[in-house]
């Protein structure tokens, strides 16, 4: 059930019916969201649902345990139990055929003729999400930065409630749960998460949807047979298709979630304009990077240790960020190239990487770092490294014309890198004289809005890109 | 404790923004699928096209059916025909 089609805003009518009732009923109302929670996560493959309470479970029963004890060791051991067995669960799922492969072929190199059997197995939609969910709240616990949880319906909830069930934003134990647990008097704002659902609804259904559909995918899937001019814009277009595609979803969630009453974490603050990698990563899945940053860059010694060792840290860090997102080497280059630049940045510039101060060293700045992410993204979009070979060289050989992009598809891609430059407070802006509407002016608005997009948008509705992560 | 506010959106926002109950966030959902209903009844349509076949997705493409005749004869039916011909149209510009 994708978000932006009659089923889900069907399914979300229904859910936002039951509010009205339990208004007063903190706990009700959680069963209610749980229910439907489930519910839209059986829509895919309801055998699942028992992954995803047994993964609930796991962190509630590690929880209890946590801060049932004051002994160190024993805590520490419960952590480590609780990550270890989240760990496997991904690791089954996601993992074990990349594993398989990766170990055949190198058996292969070596000559050995005996081959490992694929185990084929389905990959459950959002378990990177939900595992990391899963472990931000058994390490939350640990560090004393969230309050156990006492009843088992808030932790089913907390990592299944459905706007942030399937591909983020990931939010963390210490961010939602106190939401849980608290009874929010439940007045709503509802002019910005209008705003955010109809604006992630044109980013996804009319700016994602043609890049892919007229430019990004005919290219990819036959790179030689395109000039370098269609290759370079399906490359940028790549970059505009992702960001509108992930950043529609999570503005989507984050407006879904504020309308039932939740507030989520902000997951893109304008990427593209980014004048170092640094800020690039504090631009871009806000709440991968810093999960990354908090659970797993820090734990390692973080930049505690000496300039060597902080480059092995992030390093480290960005390459199992990039395999988080796939089970496949080309997302381990991915992280690789991500990895590399951020430690290039270190050694040249130190912890802080200073700001150009002319207004041409800013372009220069912004313009390198959108380039190398762009190749970066070839490496991520491509189907297999002989697909990235092929595509750099058909780029290196300067074919004249363009053949596949489009006067609308240059238009898209020029429209999607404005939005990066639009004054920082530009949303709120518009948040702020949407106040003003009264309650049949925003009715009216979201009504036009949405037959505008449906309108402007191709046939069919395509799953978000970060579905399969 | 009121609902937290949205990322993006400063606490001056907030406070200037209306805050309602659910029964009236419910209300604006339903008048803008209402009103989604008249200006677009031919996606209507089509997603009762898309129902797996039974008694009742039948009765309902028949429902959307006439009413999208309805709201085409009315005239409800051009913008969305206009925005999509508009876009059609410049898809298939050319260099």
């Amino acid at each position: 059930m994708l978000f932006p089609t009659l089923n889900f805003l069907l399914f979300f009518l229904a859910v936002a019916a039951a509010m009205v009732p339990l208004r007063q009923h903190h706990e009700g109302r959680k069963i209610v969201l749980l229910v439907a929670s489930y519910y839209f996560y059986a829509q895919w493959n309801w055998h699942f649902c028992a992954l995803l309470a047994g993964s609930s479970c796991i962190s509630f029963v590690a929880g209890r345990a946590i801060a049932a004890s004051t002994e160190e060791r024993y805590r520490r051991a419960v952590v480590a139990t609780a990550v270890t067995m989240h760990l496997l669960l991904l690791g089954t799922f996601k993992y074990c055929d990349f594993l398989v492969g990766s170990a055949n072929a190198l058996a292969r190199a070596l000559g050995l003729t005996h081959e490992l059997p694929f185990i084929e197995i389905i990959l459950p939609v959002g378990i990177s999400f939900f595992t990391f969910h899963g472990i931000s709240y058994v390490v939350d616990v640990y560090r004393r930065d969230v309050a156990v949880c006492r009843r088992l319906t808030d932790m089913l909830l907390y990592m299944a409630f459905f706007p942030q069930l399937v591909a983020g934003p990931i939010v963390r134990a210490s961010f939602l749960l106190p939401q849980l647990y608290a009874a929010p008097r439940m007045n709503i704002a509802i002019g910005p998460p209008l705003m955010l659902i109809l604006g992630g609804l044109f980013k996804k259904v009319v700016m994602a949807n043609y890049l892919a559909t007229d430019l990004v995918d005919p290219v990819f899937f036959d790179p030689a047979s395109f000039s370098t001019a269609d290759l370079l814009l399906a490359a940028y277009g790549y970059a505009i298709q992702i960001y509108c595609d992930f950043s529609a979803y999570s503005d989507m969630a984050i407006g879904l979630a504020a309308l039932l009453g939740y507030r989520f974490p902000p997951n893109f603050n304008q990427p593209y304009r980014a004048q170092n990698f640094q800020d690039f990563w504090r631009r871009w899945h806000i709440s991968l990077s810093s999960w990354l940053r908090d659970y797993l860059y820090k734990p390692l010694g973080g930049s505690r240790h000496g300039s060597l060792l902080t480059m092995r840290n992030l390093l480290i860090t960005m390459l199992l960020g990039g395999i988080w997102h796939g089970a496949a080497w080309k997302f381990v280059a991915w992280g690789a190239m991500h990895g590399a630049a951020l430690v290039a940045e270190r050694a040249l510039f130190g912890s802080r990487v200073p700001k150009p101060r002319t207004m041409s060293g800013r372009i220069l700045s912004t313009l390198f770092v959108f380039h190398i992410v762009c190749l970066a993204w070839v490496f991520f979009r491509a189907d297999s490294f002989d697909t990235v070979l092929i595509y750099l060289g058909a780029m290196a050989k300067f074919t004249p014309g363009i053949m596949q992009a489009t006067p609308f598809t240059v238009t898209l891609i020029a429209l999607g890198l404005a939005t990066q430059f639009v004054p920082a407070d530009f949303s709120r802006r518009i948040a702020r004289r949407l106040a003003a509407w009264p309650s049949w002016a925003l009715a009216a608005g979201a009504g036009l809005g949405a037959i505008c997009i449906d309108a402007l948008g191709p046939d069919g509705v395509a799953p978000f890109i970060y579905f399969q992560f | 404790m009121e609902a937290p506010p949205l990322p993006g959106a400063d606490d001056r926002i907030i406070e200037t923004t209306r805050r309602v109950t659910p029964a009236r966030v419910l209300g604006v959902l339903a008048a803008a699928c209402a009103l989604a209903a008249i200006f677009g009844s031919s996606p209507l349509l089509a997603w009762t096209e898309s129902l797996p076949d039974g008694q009742a997705a039948r009765l309902l493409h028949d429902a959307a059916s006439a009413w999208n005749t309805a709201m085409s004869a009315a005239g409800a039916t051009r913008l969305h025909d206009w925005l999509r011909a508009f876009i059609r149209m410049f898809e298939n510009f050319h260099f």
